[in-house]
């Protein structure tokens, strides 16, 4: 085969000619842009596809090590004297928080003041937390046996980057390869989206560790809160080059894009240029399509705006997004869907008590602004929401004065929500709050160690989402490790509805 | 000729006579004298560190009687100018990045925790038993925190295995205050 090069410079063969004009021909026809995509997707989304079988799961990562001990707080008793005691500056007055009634407990405690939306959401039914779980790599039993070093710990521990990308791989104690959330789709996809048009990991948070998988069949999509994110310099959804019938308009921009897909349409001998053309249309394609689902969604009737009105934020940005594609699931084809989020801003190190108070918040509204939206659409049971965070963060103040933050720890409390939670309970286990002794990790911070592995957690979320129970080792390693009965504690996790 | 070339010899052989030196093994029960490492050290600092019913991980972890013999890198010549009247804060924490990256070297990764932990896995108590740190340096409290000239623990912010923020509370001694002294900026907070 001749390469690019050669025929550019002219030795263009008359099979070479045919081939290169059908490839330009695709080029046109082809050209994946959301105004050429928009009919395809109203004909999907017309259809009336059974939601049935859809589910998708939509993680949320709190950047930085989000201060769950004043989340989830208590209100009054002796762990509320420990509460006290132990935070200090920072600690959030008993009148302040919004009381919970958890089914399973019956201690007392509140939400954060200004977590009003996700206190509806807990004792609605549709919420439940999963307490003090981070990383490990075997059960911790004891507090000895971490000072002790009797029992091999994730390394890195307190390490943004490191317990980030460990939260995202579940494998804490290897090298990392792959996300779990990548490894499920590997394993899904190909039996569960027969139909798929874009890929079954959606981003609307730029690359991460959680959605790559071991095989290369699935790869991230990454889009923006504000749309896709396409090719620069071709206007709003390639106006500036595109008609509305996918033509391309004779200008200057219009020429350009045309050259562009010509030439990414070529075949190479080269199978790294071949394969990089390929990677090319594929975005492109994608990029088409789910353009053209978050357009068909904002004329699909659906108040998102509304819904959002509370929730204008980067986060709520973000699931107003997901909401958008979950709502334009039949364009995009796939009957299993996994979104991540991110936002950042946790890492609060100094003035913890307003950062956090507006960090909750905005998690607050988005999440029951996603919630409503889920509702809405009559998918809440088919849509479930998780949080993750590198770590929690220090019990004690880093400081005396207003200005206090608290530092890097290690266990935290997550969150679960949609229709199939089995809502307003708590998980796992709370923490006792003493400070040097029970579960304190180091001399009198309060690191708590946690008592729930993220495989743990991460394991009942992929289980209801359709991994099998022979597959669930393949997906998460290191899990037997945790369901040993004589070396961890019964985990009480049963927080997914039919697992 | 053959006087230069003894003299190239005995420079060779002086080289390697100290490299052996630096990376003799050193044993929990060693001593060293700090003028052996200096005569230039600002005077101990007045511990700051909050007490402790606990002994340090590092103190304690000597006392349980390790049997490990703690080789002190190269690196730890630099500690010599740690706090030395010649320098200043700034100067401290280049310093503290070079044993950052000499224990990363060795080691492969960052140690991590508070500051008593990190200065116990500095001091030699981690996987390859090796020190950048003297544990018996004078910027290190009885408590295991190692503090800075004016005498406010260092604060330590892990971001990766490869990268450590460090920040000194500077001449006020109120972390998070203007006059604050960090090493590299990183870019913004994860």
């Amino acid at each position: 085969m001749k390469s690019v090069s050669d025929r550019l410079n002219g030795t263009i063969h008359r099979r070479d000619f045919v081939r290169q004009s059908a490839c330009a021909a695709l080029g046109i026809t082809g050209v994946v842009n959301t105004l050429a995509n928009l009919r395809l997707v109203t004909a999907a989304m017309a259809q009336n596809t059974p939601s049935d079988d859809y589910r998708a799961l939509v993680c949320l990562f709190l950047n930085g090590g989000n201060d769950s001990n004043n989340l989830l707080v208590p209100r009054s008793g002796d762990f509320r004297v420990d509460y006290e005691t132990g935070r200090g500056v920072l600690q959030i007055p008993a009148e302040q928080l919004h009381p919970i009634n958890p089914l399973n407990d019956s201690r007392d405690f509140g939400l954060h003041p200004n977590a009003s939306p996700l206190q509806e959401t807990f004792n609605s039914g549709h919420l439940a937390f999963v307490c003090n779980v981070g990383s490990l790599a075997y059960p911790i039993p004891t507090r000895d046996d971490y000072l002790n070093k009797t029992v091999p710990l994730p390394p890195q521990l307190f390490s943004h980057s490191d317990q980030q990308t460990q939260w995202q791989s579940s494998i804490p104690d290897q090298p990392f390869q792959s996300g779990w959330g990548g490894r499920v789709a590997d394993l899904l996809h190909a039996g569960q989206n027969p139909d798929s048009k874009v890929s079954m990991s959606i981003s609307l948070s730029g690359i991460n560790s959680f959605q790559i998988g071991t095989s290369g069949t699935v790869t991230q999509f990454v889009t923006t809160p504000n749309g896709v994110a396409g090719l620069a310099g071709y206007g709003k959804n390639y106006q500036g080059a595109m008609n509305r019938d996918g033509t391309y308009k004779r200008n200057d921009q219009g020429r350009r894009l045309r050259a562009f897909e010509e030439i990414m349409n070529l075949t190479h001998a080269n199978l790294l240029e071949d394969n990089y053309n390929k990677i090319v249309q594929r975005a492109r394609a994608s990029e088409g399509t789910v353009g053209a689902t978050l357009e068909m969604a904002n004329n699909s009737g659906v108040e998102f705006e509304e819904l959002f009105i509370n929730a204008q934020s980067n986060l709520g940005d973000q699931l107003k997004t997901v909401a958008k594609l979950i709502a334009g699931r039949s364009a995009i084809g796939n009957r299993r869907q996994i979104f991540f989020c991110r936002v950042g801003g946790y890492d609060t190190h100094q003035s913890q008590l307003p950062s956090h108070a507006n960090l909750t918040a905005e998690l607050s509204n988005a999440m029951r602004a996603f919630y409503q939206t889920t509702e809405r659409l009559g998918l809440q049971d088919q849509v479930t929401t998780f949080t993750c965070s590198d770590f929690a963060r220090t019990f004690t103040p880093n400081g005396t004065d207003a200005n206090a933050g608290a530092d890097h720890a290690w266990g935290g409390h997550a969150m679960v929500m949609g229709g199939a939670v089995n809502g307003q309970q708590l998980y796992g286990t709370f923490p006792q709050l003493i400070l040097g002794a029970g579960d304190d990790a180091g001399r009198n911070r309060g690191r708590w160690i946690p008592t729930t592995s993220v495989d743990q957690y991460a394991a009942v979320l992929a289980r209801w989402f359709g991994v099998d129970s022979n597959s669930m080792e393949t997906i998460f390693p290191n899990l037997p490790r945790f369901d040993d009965p004589l070396s961890s504690a019964r985990p009480n996790l049963n927080f997914m509805n039919g697992v | 000729m053959q006087t230069h070339r003894r003299i190239v010899i005995a420079t060779i052989f002086l080289v390697l006579a100290l490299g052996a030196w630096n990376w003799r093994p050193f044993t929990d029960q060693d001593e060293i004298a700090p003028s052996a490492l200096t005569n230039r050290l600002a005077p101990p600092p007045e511990s700051q560190a909050p007490p402790s019913s606990e002994p340090p991980l590092n103190k304690r972890q000597s006392d349980s009687g390790s049997q490990h013999k703690i080789t002190l890198l190269p690196a730890t010549a630099l500690t010599s100018e740690l706090h030395s009247p010649e320098t200043n804060g700034e100067d401290d924490l280049h310093l503290l990045d070079a044993l950052f990256i000499a224990f990363r070297q060795a080691t492969n990764g960052n140690p991590s925790g508070e500051n008593y932990e990190i200065v116990a896995a500095l001091t030699g108590q981690n996987a390859k038993h090796v020190a950048v740190i003297p544990p018996n340096h004078p910027a290190i409290t009885l408590d295991g925190v190692l503090q800075d000239r004016w005498g406010s623990p260092y604060f330590f912010h892990s971001i990766s295995a490869d990268r450590m923020e460090i920040r000194s509370a500077g001449p006020d001694k109120k972390l998070w205050s203007d006059d604050d002294i960090l090493t590299e900026k990183y870019g913004p907070a994860p």
